[in-house]
């Protein structure tokens, strides 16, 4: 097995994609059998990319290409870069990688993306298996939130049937002009567990501009689209993991009121949004000037559901001004649930680069030998990090090994599914680590 | 010896970022040893370049004293980003005032550690 990463940055696109065939595509001699492809939405045009494709696939030999624009990339021997590309290119006579696929309509018919991927999954022989999958992630105008003024009337309290149904509306409209990611992944997931897809890992791209950012699949620039692959292998096992800064539990939230479109009408027996201004403890004007510019999603406070299995799965709130409710990231299938238990979490730059030392670890347990990793990291975390994100890279080396090649894409939503269990959340990380098999499970303290 | 030509791309790249108007490499003395601007430039940003001239030293000092490895003002509606490079430079980033800090210090910390790979 020959693996080959790297990160180059650059303002031109065509250099960016010279820099990496010289360092990452030259080491395999034209030989490669995959590639995953991380650039920086920075270049915008969809030309340039399918350029740069292009190029990457005539050097490398192969068309066998996954990838998107995401805010930041980096791989295990490369810096992080919110300005250039980031490329792994594995080549392996024990892993089988299969041919990508996509679907551009993912936003409004994900039941549809999902058959893409299980057709997929069906014609795999060899008995381990992991999917990845990127689809298109958020971007929206700064006025999406007002059709959501309706949800706060008098009428949306008393009828919530008719409103909930309203709300996943309102969703599935503001859907089309490119919000959200968490319903469509969500439904996604929920669907391959269901039919019993094991092992799955992605993420969503995303311009933290708020503008469109694109999907890679061969040579193809895709938007709105689901992109993705399937690596099969009798050697090799894939295993998955996924965590999120736990260290800071806060409060009990208690999700008193809601509709089931994701949007919070009470907390704690309150108006939503003042509730929850008051639970973090800061003003409005505050609020807003820390949070104005990321959509006005709190990075820094979770509101995490307690799953059956007594997991913590974090979710994002947003607090507009405009609204008395907030709008949350948790999909429609977690709010069907009778009983809503959730906890609150606050964030911190120490916490996350332990909870990529956890993610790492719990990935690599059942891997004597690690030959790769890939993860999907959430931008968010980049923007609480900053440029001390390299940090949560040299806690995943810790963890899988100092020469173990890995690539990480900071995205707009991450998932995966893990032992038929389907997990979306936000300011996490999921990676997945392929290597030798071994019976005997690491001995993982935290 | 420096190899201006990859330190000034480095700075070229910077500018290219959206909110970033200016990319100087100081000596510690206030020196400049290499710049790159956007092509506008207002009066606002001149005086700003002109007060990162005049405080580099000073900056620099502070930073060397208390052991800094980045510092920001925001002034004249811009956010200067100090980042030390090695001893004797200081990379000096001027973005506008709504620039994501977060993104652009990661930014600016690789082009340091490029810069001092150049020098």
């Amino acid at each position: 097995m020959k693996i080959a990463t790297g990160t180059a940055s650059h303002r031109s696109i065509h250099q960016v994609t010279k820099n990496i065939i010289k360092d990452v595509i030259g080491d395999m001699n034209g030989t490669s059998d995959f590639l995953l492809v991380g650039f920086t939405p920075n270049y915008r045009s969809k030309q340039a990319y399918e350029e740069a494709l292009t190029k990457l696939s005539e050097e490398s030999g192969t068309s066998n290409i996954v990838g998107g624009t995401f805010p930041g990339v980096a791989t295990s021997n490369g810096y992080p870069t919110t300005q250039g590309c980031a490329v792994m290119s594995i080549k392996s006579s024990d892993i089988h990688f299969h041919n990508p696929f996509s679907y551009s309509n993912i936003r409004t018919n994900p039941k549809k993306g999902a058959k893409v991927i299980l057709d997929c999954h069906k014609k795999i022989e060899q008995k381990n298996k992991m999917g990845l999958f990127l689809s298109a992630g958020p971007f929206f105008e700064p006025d999406a939130y007002e059709q959501m003024k309706i949800l706060d009337t008098f009428f949306a309290n008393k009828f919530k049937g008719m409103f909930n149904a309203i709300g996943k509306i309102i969703n599935k409209n503001m859907g089309k002009n490119g919000y959200g990611t968490a319903n469509y992944a969500d439904e996604i997931l929920s669907i391959l567990a269901k039919n019993k897809v094991n092992n799955v890992i992605g993420g969503a791209t995303i311009d933290l501009d708020m503008r469109t950012s694109f999907q890679f699949e061969g040579t193809n620039v895709l938007k709105n689209a689901m992109v993705g692959t399937f690596f099969s292998s009798d050697k090799l096992q894939f295993d998955i993991d996924w965590s999120f800064d736990k260290s800071q539990k806060l409060n009990d939230f208690d999700v008193s009121e809601f509709l089931t479109s994701g949007y919070v009408q009470k907390i704690n027996k309150e108006p939503a949004r003042q509730a929850f201004l008051d639970l973090i403890g800061i003003s409005e004007e505050l609020y807003n000037e820390s949070f104005a510019r990321y959509a006005n999603a709190s990075l820094l406070y979770l509101s995490a559901l307690n799953s059956e299995d007594k997991e913590h799965i974090p979710y994002v709130s947003i607090c507009q001004s405009i609204l008395n409710g907030i709008v949350t990231t948790i999909p429609e299938r977690m709010l069907k649930k009778k009983n809503i238990n959730a906890d609150f979490f606050t964030q911190s730059g120490t916490g996350i680069q332990k909870s990529a030392y956890e993610c790492a670890m719990k990935a690599s347990r059942n891997i004597e030998k690690p030959r790769f990793g890939m993860f999907v990291n959430c931008s968010n975390r980049l923007l609480i990090a900053g440029d001390k994100i390299e940090k949560e890279n040299v806690m995943i080396r810790e963890a899988i090994g100092n020469d173990v090649p890995f690539i990480t894409l900071y995205s707009g939503g991450e998932f995966s599914v893990i032992k038929n269990k389907p997990v979306f959340s936000a300011v996490s990380l999921h990676g997945m680590v392929a290597g030798e098999n071994t019976d005997t499970a690491k001995n993982v303290v935290f | 010896m420096n190899d201006s030509t990859g330190i000034s791309s480095e700075l070229s790249d910077l500018i290219h970022l959206d909110d970033v108007e200016a990319a100087i490499l100081f000596r510690i003395d206030g020196n400049v040893i290499n710049s790159a601007f956007k092509e506008q430039h207002s009066n606002d940003i001149l005086r700003t370049i002109q007060w990162c001239k005049a405080n580099v030293e000073k900056v620099s000092l502070e930073m060397q004293t208390n052991n800094l490895s980045k510092v920001t003002y925001e002034l004249n509606n811009f956010c200067v980003l100090f980042s030390v490079v090695n001893n004797v430079t200081i990379l000096t980033t001027l973005a506008t005032v709504t620039a994501n800090l977060s993104l652009l210090s990661i930014e600016t910390k690789r082009k340091s550690m490029l810069i001092s790979a150049n020098l």
